[in-house]
């Protein structure tokens, strides 16, 4: 078992620090967020690798045939949480980010990279159903705090642009909700609808004097997990659809034109149990269709491998 | 368990490593580092045109929407704004004169830069810094950072040298057309897929609130969007806004610094020029208006003379008056580059 956690830590390592052949806008907070409802006293911790990259530019709905610019923002992302009783429970969540930015050229590749602690969030959860029952409705609530830098500067001290700092620079609010339902007639069956709303506040303190505001952002997951036996291996395989609206940025209270959109990502993903309290996790992110205001390097895929363990409350004699 | 706590405590702390090696910008700065911004894209992650291709085909380009022209005597181009805003830099050749029209979306200045430096041809790109707002290009020789509006090298081994600049016009498509129906014009078959038509930058034009970067220095009396033909002799500037102008051509006569100049503008047509009012030979006519395509100007001697200063018509026809340093940008790029900028009143 040791070995399994070795390796699949490895993993994560080697892909984060071979990166420069990789980029994306934005850390994937509320994308990832919201542990699953576990036993009172227990704790759950979920470390995730998660590498976004957007290489695809977009005019509104058409993509141009375009590769000279990539983006990618590598994340390593530690979600922990707490369930206090058989209602309340709460997760933090802190990331490390590494931004990548690459022209392509006629003289080469040209790569811009910083690396910092991101933002963190604290997610309040209150489950909303009462144990036995087959829908599980839990909702969230909670801060998103400014930890990362906004200011980076390149090698020569030039400060660099707000989609390639590690932090947003502004306390944001979430809102969260998770309905999961298992299919009676297929208890390991679970149907689920997740919804994030994140409403973003202000850097006041962008480049010294510039008050810039991320776009507000919605995003609903619905999907289905399964859990299916080959080989005497077991797997939870699921599939799910995710929607995700974003608003404008605002700098100095003025529209950036072209910034927000709508996407639609298809989103397979993998976890492998390996004992009751632990398990890997693959999953995948490709755009079905997107809406991008102007034009924009948009979402080309992204992929997360992450370790889940939980560790439950000691049972007394 | 905690062999994994190990791990990651050393996996992140081996992966703080910064790099950029996407801008060539080490050594001194003419102009303030903490003034200079990452613009977003990276550098030529906006991507400069090579001699692009012209075409007479022009449905793409409609009467009202901006270009900057350059006419050598001979030959005219026109390079739509439409296209500028996309690629910032057109590196071009005419008649054997290597050239670039050097644009900023953002402060709204087009300038003709000579690609000639220190007797080697160069190319210009865009750096992705921005100063002020204004493009940084660089060039491709020596990978030397340039301010467009300073028109000089603010850093890397051509430091403190000044570029070349020659005139061209930036008006309407519409009255551009009129005045060169002949010209060519950079098509939208660019190589690169982009919405040439499509503003990218939304109201930015338009909307005074709507500035990207913070400005060092900003002088308030005039709208931030207000575009103005901005003359500069001996870094004394003075800038002329459309309303001093009518709706036909109107002359205006003026000093700056000694010099005597005469500024021609069309408000109806989008059109500010100026000129040195003394010929090389020293000569001084006395010019008055005419509204005769691109001829705007006579003088006693009955020459004409076209915006680009031109005698086309008259004695002294094949002669050119001595155009201003001087090229049309918002106010607010003007009165932060240039603080004791004079507004003509």
């Amino acid at each position: 078992m040791r070995r399994i956690v070795f390796f699949c830590v490895l993993f994560i390592i080697t892909n984060y620090s071979n990166g420069q052949t990789c980029c994306s806008g934005g850390v994937p907070l509320s994308g990832n967020i919201g542990l699953p409802v576990s036993e009172v006293g227990s704790w759950q911790m979920l470390l995730t690798y998660d590498i976004n990259t957007l290489r695809t530019l977009k005019s509104g709905e058409k993509t141009l045939n375009d590769r000279l610019r990539e983006r990618k923002t590598h994340s390593v992302l530690l979600e922990t949480g707490y369930t206090f009783t058989s209602k309340w429970s709460a997760d933090l969540f802190l990331s490390y980010i590494r931004q990548e930015r690459h022209i392509f050229t006629f003289s080469g590749k040209q790569s811009t990279i910083t690396n910092g602690v991101g933002d963190a969030v604290v997610l309040l959860k209150y489950k909303v159903t009462n144990e036995g029952s087959p829908l599980t409705w839990v909702i969230g609530a909670g801060p998103k705090i400014p930890l990362g830098k906004t200011d980076k500067t390149n090698n020569n001290g030039i400060s660099l642009s707000a989609d390639l700092q590690p932090g947003s620079g502004s306390w944001d609010g979430l809102l969260w909700s998770s309905f999961d339902y298992s299919l009676p007639s297929r208890k390991s069956m679970t149907l689920s609808v997740v919804s994030t709303w994140k409403v973003n506040g202000k850097n006041n303190d962008y480049l010294g004097s510039i008050v810039y505001k991320f776009g507000n952002e919605y995003q609903l997951v619905i999907g289905a997990a399964d859990r299916i036996v080959i080989n005497r291996m077991i797997i939870d395989p699921s599939l799910s659809l995710q929607y995700r609206r974003a608003g404008r940025d605002l700098n100095n209270d003025q529209e950036i034109n072209a910034t927000g959109g709508k996407w639609l990502f298809f989103r397979p993903a993998l976890s492998l149990p390996i004992r009751s309290a632990l398990s890997i996790n693959f999953s995948a992110s490709l755009p079905v269709y997107s809406f991008v205001n102007n034009t924009q390097l948009t979402p080309t895929n992204r992929f997360t491998a992450g370790i889940f363990f939980k560790i439950n409350k000691p049972q007394s004699l | 368990m905690k062999k994994l706590v190990v791990i990651i405590a050393l996996s992140l702390s081996t992966l703080g490593c910064d790099k950029d090696d996407g801008v060539e910008a080490e050594g001194n700065w003419l102009i303030p580092l903490g003034a200079i911004q990452d613009g977003g894209p990276g550098k030529d992650g906006i991507p400069a045109l090579e001699n692009p291709e012209k075409t007479s085909e022009t449905n793409f380009l409609v009467d009202s929407e901006l270009v900057i022209g350059y006419y050598d005597g001979n030959n005219a181009v026109a390079y739509p704004h439409q296209i500028l805003d996309w690629h910032e830099i057109i590196n071009d050749e005419l008649n054997g004169f290597p050239y670039a029209i050097v644009y900023c979306p953002l402060t709204g200045t087009g300038i003709g830069w000579d690609r000639t430096l220190n007797g080697n041809i160069t190319t210009f790109g865009v750096s992705g810094l921005l100063y002020n707002n204004n493009l940084i290009p660089y060039d491709r020789g020596t990978g030397s950072n340039w301010s467009q509006m300073r028109n000089d090298c603010v850093n890397g081994e051509l430091e403190g040298e000044e570029v070349v600049t020659f005139q061209v016009v930036e008006t309407t498509w519409g009255t551009w057309k009129s005045m060169y129906p002949d010209s060519k014009v950079v098509s939208q078959n660019t190589g690169f897929s982009r919405s040439y038509g499509v503003y990218p930058y939304g109201s930015y034009r338009t909307n005074n609130n709507l500035l990207t970067f913070p400005l060092t220095y900003e002088d308030n009396r005039l709208p931030r969007k207000d575009r103005v033909h901005g003359v500069i002799i001996n870094r004394n500037v003075k800038v002329y806004e459309f309303k001093s102008f009518d709706e036909s051509n109107k002359l205006i006569m003026d000093n700056i610094a000694g010099s005597d100049i005469i500024i021609v503008g069309n408000a109806t047509n989008n059109l500010i020029v100026s000129f040195y009012a003394a010929l090389p030979d020293g000569t001084t006519p006395e010019f008055s208006t005419i509204n005769e395509g691109r001829a705007i100007l006579q003088d006693e001697e009955n020459n004409k003379w076209d915006v680009f200063g031109y005698a086309v018509e008259g004695p002294r026809t094949g002669e050119r008056l001595v155009p201003t340093k001087s090229y049309m940008g918002y106010w607010f790029a003007w009165g932060t580059f240039y603080p004791s900028s004079v507004i003509y009143e």
